[in-house]
């Protein structure tokens, strides 16, 4: 449509470079009245204005985007609008000037949510990053923080794999405390610990604020930086419905690579010869390829996605409101997600003076869970059948029917998913009615009322079954949980703004209350009267019925200020400040403070710059600030009871007793994180190309954590909770964007984004090691200690194989000490670290690091006539990996299965293998302990996005009645370069257990093909 | 309008700062939870923290305190460590093959529990006195509460030596307390169990509904067992002598009834832990499904060695301790499965053996019906025919070995001197094989032909050496053992974290 309006404009203006001279004699110098109409790429702008160059004359559009002015034949209209890239057009003794205005996407006028407020990007003093809704809409998901991925700078995004629905793991700028690190998420001015509820498709911004200076408004909360997103409202004089209809296909992107039947077979039996005893298998090639198990438990699966807009404004009322419903099947078979949301945001503008309005959004989502087979399909011997021969299936139910596992204890995967009977429901209302005031003298008062009220509920049933003795279930079960929310906040402030010669004020005050109310029940049962699908139901529980619930209720209460200050628009200062009293402290430490301060150089706007034409910005920023975390329990000041169990007397009943579960601290505060933060933002060639780079350091002090005590001061594993930790982080960010309009009609905007977070921890309670992630075969896996940082990788070192048993005799420490007496040739030699002459826990060190050097993205549009193209790369570099799986498809022990190619991997005589150790039953070496052999490079490049659109020409939408109308195909994880020998490098986990690849869901390639259609 | 608009705004003002004045606002109560500084107000909570206390024998998960109870026999020679998957609980099989370092996860677990057990006694023994219950049921509630913490006391003592020592609650604030000599612990246990012994009844004593409780007997029992393990010989014979007397305590239960799951706290019963199957709690015993085959559904854990089985041929109890591939258990095994390739030995325990019928349909590994037997009474007749040999009287030795020996009708012993001493010892193992005790009897006797040692150093050596050349059976070749060393081995290193958080008060057992 704009291309249309664009051959209009040309016909228009080469008709007047005709035309023009013939009337300039006659009306020169005289007014004239000038009509014409303003329109963009979403419509007709109501509300533009339009100033003669020089003077203070001028007009706005009308609702349909129509103006009229008088000017001279020879002056300039200056058409500007908020948003939109400014306008000047000569009048050259035209009467008619039609004008397209461009959006300006990520443009100095772009006008940005800081929280209680806005601020022209041009006015910024802090560190934030922005992106646009419809650049997230273009991502297939139901989450919001999977969209995010590799789109902003200092944002690391960690996708969790590609379970339905699945939430991504956010940290903005690293990790700041080794407890949760999930950002605080504003959504039109509502803090919400939870985004899941919420439509991509429904949002129209995304700030993301980073530095502390920048979040020290939203104080204690706001320790991990905060993600502003607004939702889209209707515009005035704004009508249209846009509806956006996608569906996609999934499959697995990478299917891990398993020995076969044959193979497997062979592995085995060379381990048993190795270690000298009979070979479990005959004849291995006989058994062919055997079971496929990742085949049998993995599918196509699709994604449905609709999403319903309309949109209508006009002068006292705007309403937006929508429609949206998802559906999305998983990969791995057994789970699913299914969504729809209903949005209403208005606006009514009851006299001048007072607008009141509301935002209102359900959300009901249904995830089925399925039994999490990932794991289990890579370890289960190929060799053996799904099911039981049919003879043997006779009498059995249903679930009893798949063969038993022999060599493994892994139990009958596909058992496990006929059996997964596991839904959860939730819904979510989220909500906020406001009023503002227009008091006058600059000033204006707010108050919002917000509430998020969630209903979580997971049913569950397993059926009695028997498979073998180590898998069945003699009796079956039922069981719901109910977990409900119910938050409110309450938002009141003063706005003030002034302008006065060349200085601009803003200015806000307030103060909230809120409050975070949640409760639980659970109640489950057995011995239903049989697995009748009727009868899964509580009611028919006939046994153990069981119920249990929880009730908390914490409450917060805050006062907040802030000032912006701009003078010429060169020198920009904000200051702000909050103070919060959280319930969760004692009365002596319920207050806590969160300055701020941060200022701004424009120095493009300096009167000695102002002949460098392509230098169009160039920008200084620092700031400093403090936020806050008080993410402890509610009861963490105090020493409670909790139930014992133990039996007394001659009918042997049993007695609850009770005892204390915790260890409280009564002197507990909040947790304070500070940053200094000091940034530049370079445009050049009239903002063509722009760099922003940003440098900050971070210290989270009075970290709260659990603290390791003595045993004998409490219950076993009390952890009280402490103000003891230092963790300090530092990086940065660095943003390249270039935008080009080409002559031959191409546009390009590019942008490359690289930020580096690297954490290290200064301070540790008594300064004990904090250890986590315990696995079954390799124990705790990560260990952060005083002056490293958090979550490494902590085992044994390797240095190759034993090739002969000379190498093992000659391996020993200065007086002669064999160092590792019970290897043999083919067995892993491990570092002696310490020296001692033998491998003991001492010889243990830190092998890895799960934080990236840094991590990145690439976004890249190109439109050009009709057709769009949009690409979105991103990566890591330089982190490190743990295949906490490979302890099973690697120890070639002949149990579980193996990774394809061991039985050739594997070490087999001198000069074999130099790094996969024999093939064995026995191992007294213990060559799989957890050493150096499973971590890995986790560093790589995806091309996470792409996707190719066709605008239908405007006069075949006007022909189908349509105003707009976009087609697009799409694909998603098209390829990933990386030598992470696993599924997928992309994984998150908490701060304590990164980088675990514990057998994450699979990615999935998607395929998409879809419509956006504006009516 | 504009005064219209400044009144609204006025009045929400006031509106809120009236609300924000409510400092109540931000006092919220946690709910639904008993907090400790209020707690001991009534009789029923103390009945209940002493309920608590005696929970710590056996918590509620497997893992928790149980599985523990395993190591007297993986670190002998009576058993493996099992199954032989080389991952599944590696520290467990570190500690059958002595390859023990100060993070071992299992040392550290008995650590944690033993003093969970002590905190919570020394609650009850700081609370109670004060809390507005009568004198009788404080005296008994306090006796039970010194019973328990004397046997955790014990139970450190006997794995680690000398250990922090504490008989009140302390809090983080207070200085880290270093270990205490073994000597002072010890002064404690007897100090604990003979206030313990004035104030509770005997077995016989006992209400229906309080059988389970700590008696008088258990009490002077373990009493026993501290000066046995004192080689406080003339202190430990009389007192033996003496609960014989009282006469609580018989035979008279088969020996196959012993460990039956349906007798429990039985005719020998000193003490136990109560374990039930309940179908909401885990109120049961872990290590029936722990020590099961895994071809009979349970973890293959803690299997009893050939050098065990031979030791016992002939043996009346052989076939109420053993279970060997092959053999005839009930009628649903008649030639029972021992999965010989997840089975170190080729057998499994038959005392914590339960027939289907008797197990749990649910949650098996934390809810088996079957009390886990500390102390009967052949352990104390045993222990008081050791006494009375170090104390030179064989006769009254001989009176209770051969007693242990009559129930299973064995012909009476009749020897003297050194023989009567490894007749004692051997009658012990044969006794008490699989039930937990082997290794702390070995590791607290002297040896035999090197007397120079504790025992258990010539037994490792002749088990090493039985195994690795002349053993034709199941557990042919395995190496257990040959990494003891009896410097070090004969206690577990204090758990690295309490050395650590100890700020350097805690100093490691030499050889860790």
């Amino acid at each position: 449509m704009k291309k249309c309006f664009e051959r209009i404009k040309y016909a228009l203006t080469i008709f007047l470079f005709f035309v023009t001279p013939l009337f300039l004699g006659a009306y020169a110098q005289q007014t004239m009245e000038i009509k014409g109409n303003v329109n963009s790429e979403i419509g007709e702008l109501p509300g533009v204005s339009i100033v003669i160059k020089g003077t203070i004359n001028g007009t706005i559009t009308d609702v349909e985007g129509n103006y009229t002015i008088s000017a001279l034949p020879s002056d300039i209209l200056v058409f500007t609008f908020v948003g939109f890239l400014t306008i000047e057009e000569p009048v050259n003794s035209r009467s008619v000037i039609d004008v397209s205005m461009e959006e300006n996407v990520q443009q100095l006028e772009e006008v940005i949510a800081i929280g209680y407020g806005t601020v022209r990007k041009k006015d910024l003093t802090g560190a934030i990053s922005t992106v646009k809704g419809d650049d997230l809409a273009k991502i297939n998901t139901a989450n919001f923080t999977q969209a995010l991925q590799g789109q902003l700078a200092g944002v690391q995004v960690s996708s969790n794999g590609g379970s339905p629905g699945n939430e991504a793991t956010i940290l903005v700028r690293g990790i700041s405390t080794i407890n949760g690190n999930h950002p605080l998420y504003v959504v039109d001015d509502v803090p919400l610990d939870d985004i899941s509820w919420l439509n991509p498709k429904d949002i129209e911004s995304v700030q993301v604020l980073k530095d502390a200076s920048s979040c020290a408004i939203f104080g204690s909360r706001a320790s991990n930086g905060v993600i502003i997103i607004e939702t889209k409202k209707a515009k005035e004089g704004q009508t249209n419905i846009i509806f956006d209809v996608s569906y996609s296909v999934q499959s697995v992107a990478k299917k891990p690579d398993l020995a076969d039947a044959t193979e497997y077979a062979l592995i085995a039996n060379k381990a048993a010869e190795n270690s000298g005893q009979s070979l479990p298998f005959a004849d291995p090639s006989s058994l062919g390829k055997g079971t496929d198990w990742w085949d049998e438990a993995t599918q196509l699966a699709p994604i449905h996605n609709y999403s319903l807009t309309i949109n209508k404004g006009t002068k006292d009322l705007k309403v937006s409101t929508g429609l949206s419903y998802f559906n999305q099947d998983g990969i791995v078979k057994g789970g699913g997600y299914e969504r729809i949301t209903l949005r209403l945001n208005t606006e009514y503008k009851l006299t001048d003076k007072i607008t009141i309005g509301e935002n209102l959004s359900l959300s009901k989502d249904k995830t089925t869970n399925g039994p999490g087979l990932v794991w289990d399909v890579q370890r289960i011997e190929p060799v053996i059948p799904v099911f039981l021969p049919e003879y043997e299936q006779e009498g059995k139910n249903e679930f009893s029917i798949y063969h038993p596992t022999d060599r493994t204890d892994v139990a009958n995967p596909m058992g496990a998913l006929a059996r997964s009977f596991d839904e959860t429901d939730y819904l979510r209302i989220i909500g906020s009615f406001f009023a503002k005031l227009d008091i006058g003298s600059g000033f204006t008062a707010e108050s919002k009322f917000a509430f998020y009220l969630s209903s979580w509920e997971n049913n569950w049933f397993r059926p009695n079954y028997y498979i073998e003795p180590t898998d069945k279930a003699d009796v079956n079960s039922v069981g719901r949980t109910h977990n409900n929310r119910t938050n409110y906040t309450w938002n009141n402030l003063i706005h003030y703004t002034k302008k006065w010669n060349d200085h601009k004020l803003n200015g806000i005050a307030g103060f909230t209350m809120e409050s975070f109310e949640h409760r639980t029940l659970a109640g489950n049962g057995n011995e239903l009267p049989s697995n009748h699908p009727d009868l899964r139901y509580l009611d028919a529980v006939t046994a153990a019925h069981w119920i249990e619930g929880t009730d908390e209720k914490s409450t917060q209460q805050s006062f907040l200020g802030r000032i912006n200050y701009a003078y010429k628009g060169r020198y920009l200062l904000t200051a702000s400040f909050r103070a919060d009293a959280s319930s969760r402290f004692s009365k002596e430490n319920r207050w806590g403070y969160f300055p701020a301060i941060s200022g701004a150089w424009n120095i493009a706007e300096e009167s000695f710059v102002s002949d460098v034409n392509w230098l169009s910005q160039l920008k200084l920023r620092g700031g400093w600030g403090q936020v806050g975390n008080q993410d402890i329990d509610n009861d963490a000041l105090l020493t409670t009871l909790g139930r014992t169990i133990y039996v007394f007397g001659v009918d042997r009943e049993v007695d609850l007793g009770m005892a204390p579960t915790s260890v409280g601290n009564p002197n507990l505060k909040w947790e304070t994180v500070e940053d200094i933060n000091i940034g530049a933002d370079l445009g050049f060639f009239n903002q063509e190309l722009t760099v922003s780079f940003d440098y900050f350091e971070r210290k989270s002090k009075d970290m709260l954590m659990g603290m390791s005590i003595p045993s004998y001061l409490g219950s076993a594993w009390s952890t009280p909770w402490t103000n003891i930790g230092t963790l300090s982080t530092k990086g940065f960010e660095f943003v390249v964007n270039y935008r080009k309009k080409f002559n031959s009609g191409l546009k390009l905007n590019a942008s490359v984004n690289v930020s580096r977070a690297t954490s290290k921890m200064t301070k540790l309670a008594f300064g004990e090691d904090i250890q986590s992630g315990n696995h079954q075969r390799l124990d705790m896996l990560t260990r952060t200690k005083e002056g490293g940082a958090t979550g490494t990788f902590y085992g044994w070192v390797t240095d190759g194989i034993f090739q002969n048993q000379s190498e093992v005799i000659n391996y020993t420490d200065e007086f002669g000490n064999i160092i590792q007496p019970l290897a043999q040739a083919g067995d892993m030699r491990f570092k002696d670290l310490n020296g001692d002459g033998a491998i003991t826990d001492e010889d243990r060190a830190v092998i890895g690091n799960p934080e990236p050097d840094f991590s990145f993205g690439i976004n890249i549009n190109l439109a050009y006539k009709a057709f769009d193209l949009s690409m979105l790369f991103n990566g890591t570099y330089g982190n490190d990996v743990l295949n906490a799986i490979k302890p099973y498809t690697h120890a070639g022990n002949g149990v579980y299965n193996s990774a394809k190619g061991l039985l050739n991997k594997a070490w087999n005589g001198e000069g074999s293998s130099n790094s996969q150790p024999r093939l064995a039953v026995v191992d007294n070496n213990q060559n799989f302990r957890y050493s150096d052999y499973y971590i890995e490079d986790g560093s790589f490049l995806r091309l996470k996005s792409a996707q190719i659109g066709f605008n239908v020409p405007e006069n075949v939408c006007r022909k189908i009645k349509l105003s707009k109308a976009r087609l697009f195909v799409g694909a998603e994880n098209v390829f990933t370069l990386t030598n992470f020998s696993g599924m997928d490098p992309d994984l998150g986990g908490s701060a304590l257990e990164r980088g675990i690849d514990w057998g994450q869901y699979p990615l999935p390639r998607v395929f998409m093909l879809g419509a956006n259609i504006t009516f | 309008m504009k005064r219209l608009t400044l009144k609204y705004f006025l009045s929400l003002l006031f509106i809120s700062f009236v609300l924000m004045s409510c400092d109540e606002f931000l006092d919220q109560p946690v709910k639904g939870k008993q907090v400790l500084s209020n707690y001991f107000s009534n009789e029923d909570e103390c009945l209940k923290a002493l309920s608590g206390c005696y929970a710590s024998l056996s918590p509620e998960d497997w893992w928790e305190n149980d599985f523990f109870y395993l190591i007297g026999d993986i670190c002998s020679d009576d058993a493996f460590k099992g199954n032989p998957i080389e991952g599944d609980q590696r520290d467990f099989g570190n500690l059958a093959r002595f390859l023990i370092t100060p993070q071992n996860e299992w040392t550290g677990v008995k650590w944690r529990y033993s003093y969970e057990q002590i905190y919570r006694a020394n609650l009850i023994v700081k609370n109670v006195p004060e809390a507005p219950i009568s004198e009788d049921l404080k005296k008994q509630i306090i006796a039970e509460a010194k019973f328990l913490r004397a046997f955790a006391y014990f139970e450190l003592v006997k794995n680690f030596g000398g250990v922090p020592l504490l008989t009140t609650p302390l809090t983080v604030d207070d200085p880290k307390l270093p270990r205490s000599p073994v000597s002072e612990v010890w002064a404690q246990i007897e100090a604990d169990l003979q206030a313990a012994s004035t104030d509770l009844p005997e077995k016989s004593e006992q209400s229906a509904s309080e059988l389970g409780r700590a008696t008088k007997g258990a009490a002077l029992a373990y009493l026993v067992k501290a000066y046995v393990y004192q080689e406080k010989w003339s202190d430990a014979e009389p007192l033996a002598a003496q609960i014989i007397s009282t006469t609580e305590y018989n035979l008279n239960d088969p020996f196959t009834m012993v460990w039956n799951v349906n007798n429990p706290n039985g005719s020998g019963s000193i003490f136990e832990i109560q374990n039930n199957y309940h179908e909401l709690y885990d109120a049961g015993n872990a290590l029936p499904s722990i020590t099961r085959s895994r071809a009979d559904g349970g973890w293959g854990f803690c299997t009893p060695s050939s050098d065990l089985d031979i030791f016992m041929t002939g043996d009346p109890r052989r076939n109420a301790t053993i279970i060997k591939e092959g053999d005839y258990v009930d009628d649903e095994h008649p030639a029972y499965d021992t999965s010989l390739s997840e089975n170190e030995t080729g057998r499994t325990n038959r005392k914590y053996y339960l027939p289907i019928a008797d197990r749990a349909e649910v949650d098996e590994h934390k809810r088996a019906p079957l009390n886990q037997i500390l102390f009967r009474y052949a352990d104390l007749l045993l222990l008081h025919a050791e006494a009375a040999w170090h104390n030179g009287s064989s006769s009254a030795a001989l009176l209770s070995v051969n007693e242990v020996r009559n129930r299973v009708a064995l012909s009476p012993l009749a020897s003297v001197g050194d023989q009567l001493l490894t007749d004692i010892y051997n009658e012990r193992r044969m006794e008490l094989a699989m039930e937990g005790h082997r290794y702390y009897d070995l590791k607290r006797q002297a040896g035999i032909l090197q007397s120079g040692f504790p025992r258990i150093k010539e037994v490792m050596e002749a088990f090493v050496d039985y195994n690795m050349n002349s053993n034709t059976d199941y557990d042919a070749g395995n190496n257990k053992g040959a990494l003891f060393d009896v410097s070090v081995h004969t206690l577990f290193p204090i758990p690295q974290n309490e050395i650590d958080l100890s700020e350097g008060a805690i100093i490691q057992n030499s050889g860790y």
